[in-house]
């Protein structure tokens, strides 16, 4: 299994934050999607539970972005 | 049949004003509003110690019921940030309260979860020892060991004290009740020379992760639908987490109690404080309790009111 951008998206959809997610920009970062430090637990509980892998707090803080982590979760698939 | 006949608290009559402090954080008042649900912190005078707000519960709740304090026979105090290492807090306020010989005192140390723990604690030592009434008290002022310059706690807790009268004409009977531990995760939120650390995030995967499960499986335990409940009382945590247990469990929001917005997190009190609510509520007969936190432990149980 891997993650696509449009996945992550529409697990992002699924999770009811309170963004427009019209307006969600993939390559954007957290803060500028209006995305904030609660919202993005969720996101990777969601993330983690979805495919069934561990993100740690290092890895999480080189994640800036939804693509960023889509990327990441396919390395950590792909390893 | 022993049970909850009443519950007072007390809460310091100071605050502190979260938007006022949490602009040294950068963080922005809709945060404080929509997502901590905290505006002000209840906070305790310099001069008051963790007894002083134990006393101060159990002496009105003496005053708002027909209770004789002698007719107490057991005390109980929930807390893991007692005045001294040594005595037990109960002690002190045993003592206080001139409470009899013959009654029995000691403390549970539990964080947000010790006030269900305590109820199951207090009850079963009443009934297993022929004993007839108890008082259940809470008191955790987390502003004896938040540091005011990290972010992650200090806009959260909230100092306050609850007492709970256990007794045989009971208002609320307590029954099933379910208990758990993450042991491995107690790093997740410790108290290191004085000074309170959290992960946040370990704390909200585990409250995500375990609270909604443990609901389920009271629920099922308790012969209940979600639809037989009237309202959840939750720990009030934060805002955020309330409301990720509710949409993980599958709790319609109107159901559940958020009472945390002008006070904080207030820990093993912020259950009683809502129950003490309820006690004026006679709309409410099915209640759902659950406490979750340091430890990382988390209790729950069914309350049935009886008239």
């Amino acid at each position: 299994m891997m993650a696509t951008v449009t996945d992550i998206l529409a697990l992002v959809g699924e999770l009811q934050l309170p963004v427009d997610m019209s307006t969600l920009n993939a390559e954007a970062s957290f803060k500028e999607n209006g995305i904030d430090s609660l919202d993005l637990m969720t996101i990777f509980l969601a993330v983690e539970e979805k495919f069934q892998l561990k993100l740690s707090d290092a890895e999480l803080e080189e994640i800036h972005s939804l693509a960023d982590l889509a990327a990441r979760i396919n390395q950590k698939l792909s390893a | 049949m022993l049970g909850i006949e009443h519950v007072a608290s007390y809460l310091p009559e100071a605050r502190r004003e979260n938007i006022q402090d949490a602009r040294r954080f950068d963080v922005d008042p809709a945060f404080l509003r929509d997502k901590l649900g905290v505006l002000q912190r209840a906070r305790k005078a310099p001069n008051e110690n963790t007894s002083d707000l134990a006393r101060l519960a159990c002496e009105r709740l003496f005053r708002e019921t027909s209770v004789d304090p002698h007719a107490i026979d057991a005390l109980v105090v929930v807390t893991q940030s007692p005045d001294f290492p040594i005595p037990h807090v109960s002690a002190i306020v045993h003592g206080s309260l001139r409470l009899p010989d013959r009654c029995a005192a000691f403390d549970v140390s539990l964080g947000c979860s010790g006030f269900v723990y305590g109820l199951s604690v207090l009850q079963s030592f009443l009934a297993a020892n022929g004993l007839s009434r108890g008082l259940l008290v809470t008191a955790d002022p987390y502003s004896k060991i938040v540091d005011e310059n990290d972010k992650g706690t200090a806009l959260l807790f909230g100092d306050a004290a609850s007492a709970t009268l256990i007794g045989p004409d009971a208002l609320y009977v307590a029954a099933p009740f379910t208990f758990g531990t993450h042991g491995a995760l107690h790093q997740a939120l410790i108290c290191r020379d004085g000074v309170l650390k959290m992960n946040g995030r370990d704390v909200f995967n585990f409250t995500a992760t375990a609270v909604p499960g443990d609901l389920a499986a009271l629920l099922d335990k308790a012969g209940l639908a979600v639809e037989d409940v009237d309202c959840f009382l939750l720990h009030q945590g934060s805002k955020f987490i309330v409301e990720t247990i509710a949409r993980r469990a599958g709790l319609p929001m109107e159901k559940v109690r958020l009472g945390l917005e002008n006070i904080g997190n207030t820990v093993s009190s912020s259950i009683p404080l809502l129950l003490e609510q309820e006690v004026k509520n006679a709309q409410t007969s099915t209640l759902v309790l659950s406490g979750f936190g340091v430890g990382l432990s988390w209790a729950s149980c069914v309350l049935r009111r009886t008239r």
